[in-house]
């Protein structure tokens, strides 16, 4: 019998998940993560540490053993559950249960189902440069990027594809997205990604309020994880409409001041 | 219809076969592997700018080599940029447009390869006779299952014979053979049928392509 006892506290927009596990003979767990969002598991040299994967992790517990991870969902009562106990290996036969322990794969079979229990493939931000020298290749110049942001193709023959195909239109509301608040080199920012993070909640958030039959609603509900999905989702996207407010009020002082500052250059070139 | 075409283990060969198996359908090979694209780079809109919103996925199809391909950006900032929710989309609109995609999936179990998964109809898992990449293989064929992309067929990549695939996964082998025609066709970036039209290799990715359309309209 493996004990678990858990914590959680909130951080800011994180909460930080403890988990205490207890046994009086060697066991390896599973612990998997019940919250409504993705595992930020503990990080070794800029990857996941030994045992975690994107929904969990394994160890192996004799006597008392730790854990604890990080996740941007709302704290939950239990906000993590042990769903595997075997023996070690090395303590006798491993069985087909045993094989069928590691086989395993826990995955809900939706979109956000997908993002929130496997692992995010993306580079962690520390491993990008600030700013994106590769980005400059000569690849590059054979892209055209357009006012609103887009890229486009430079065609050989000289005639650029024109990207707003009829019948495209719902491409084309993409346009544009993520342009707002890019830097003046184009380099994605931490601002782009927050914001695009928020576009994509309020997005979810979005269809499942424009459903108006129960199979569009259980669908949009599906997409989302379930109901404690959409509840969890509903929180943190009124917890962005403050912040977004927060935001906006900010970002438009500091637009008057930016078309406002006016140092006097002359007089500062002339005393230098 | 959407093929995605899986491993697990990096290395043993999905590239080449998604690139083969998309000449054989005359399909569109979308280069999934978001951080560790092989397939060759084309000029243009690449996935990375389709992931991040800022390419239609149609427009960035390129059609000027051998076979269509949806080229994978090789930079880190790209791949980070890139929202994988978006590829199933993606894929669907390409394969709305084209009528046919494969897809080259990452090695792993990560959300990227999921995502493919989640959108194809069908998948191919790509493993070689190594204890090693079979034991990842099934992992992968695990997540397919997981997501419903039923497991059409199981390459054996640089072997002569399948062994004991088609029990082990449950499904039809093909075994396609080391040879330096591959190799030389892979180092091109070009499918084998256009550099060896009557090299073993070329007729074991058309029983391939055979193989899996028969499973899709029998499905």
């Amino acid at each position: 019998m493996v004990d678990l006892e858990t914590a959680t506290h909130r951080a800011g927009d994180v909460t930080l998940v403890e988990c205490r596990l207890e046994s009086d003979v060697p066991r390896r767990v599973r612990v998997v993560n019940r919250l409504a969002g993705p595992v930020w598991p503990p990080r070794r040299r800029g990857v996941p540490a030994a045992g975690w994967d994107g929904n969990g992790v394994r160890v192996t517990v004799e006597g008392r053993a730790g854990v604890g991870y990080a996740t941007p969902a709302p704290p939950a009562d239990p906000p993590a559950t042990i769903t595997a106990v075997e023996e070690p290996e090395g303590a006798g036969d491993r069985t087909d249960d045993a094989n069928a322990f590691d086989a395993a794969v826990e995955v809900t079979a939706t979109r956000a189902g997908v993002v929130r229990d496997l692992s995010d493939p993306r580079p962690p931000r520390d491993a990008i440069p600030g700013t994106h020298p590769g980005e400059a290749s000569s690849r590059q110049s054979a892209k055209v990027e357009l006012a609103d942001g887009r890229v486009r193709q430079s065609d050989p023959a000289g005639e650029e594809r024109q990207p707003d195909r009829p019948g495209r239109e719902a491409s084309r509301d993409h346009g544009g997205r993520g342009a707002a608040a890019s830097a003046p080199n184009g380099a994605v920012t931490p601002a782009d990604e927050w914001l695009s993070a928020v576009e994509r909640r309020i997005e979810l958030l979005e269809c499942v309020g424009a459903a108006t039959t129960l199979p569009d609603a259980t669908t949009a509900v599906d997409a989302v994880g379930g109901l404690e999905a959409v509840e969890s989702l509903a929180g943190t996207v009124a917890a962005d409409a403050d912040r977004l407010a927060r935001i906006a009020r900010r970002a438009e002082s500091l637009a008057g001041r930016a078309s406002t500052v006016e140092p006097d250059l002359e007089t500062l070139r002339q005393l230098a | 219809m959407i093929v995605a075409v899986v491993g697990g283990k990096g290395g043993v060969g999905k590239s080449t076969v998604a690139l083969n198996l998309g000449a054989e359908l005359d399909a569109v090979v979308v280069d999934a592997d978001l951080g560790m694209a092989d397939l060759p780079e084309r000029t243009g809109p690449d996935l990375h700018d389709v992931l991040a919103g800022r390419a239609d996925p149609v427009e960035a199809v390129d059609e000027t080599g051998h076979v269509r391909l949806l080229p994978c950006g090789r930079t880190l900032a790209g791949a980070r940029a890139s929202d994988p929710t978006r590829l199933a989309d993606a894929l669907d609109a390409v394969a709305g447009e084209y009528g046919r995609a494969v897809v080259d999936c990452p090695a792993g179990l990560g959300s990227d390869a999921g995502a493919a998964l989640l959108a194809a109809d069908a998948c191919v898992v790509v493993t070689t006779g190594s204890e090693v990449a079979l034991a990842d293989a099934l992992r992968s064929r695990e997540l397919a299952r997981a997501l419903e992309a039923g497991l059409s067929r199981v390459v054996v990549n640089r072997a002569e014979e399948v062994g004991r695939a088609a029990e082990t996964f449950g499904a039809p082998a093909v075994a396609v053979p080391e040879s330096n025609a591959v190799a030389r066709a892979t180092a091109s970036g070009v499918p084998v049928r256009v550099s060896a039209p009557e090299a073993t290799a070329t007729e074991r990715f058309a029983e391939l392509a055979a193989g899996v359309q028969r499973s899709l309209s029998s499905a």
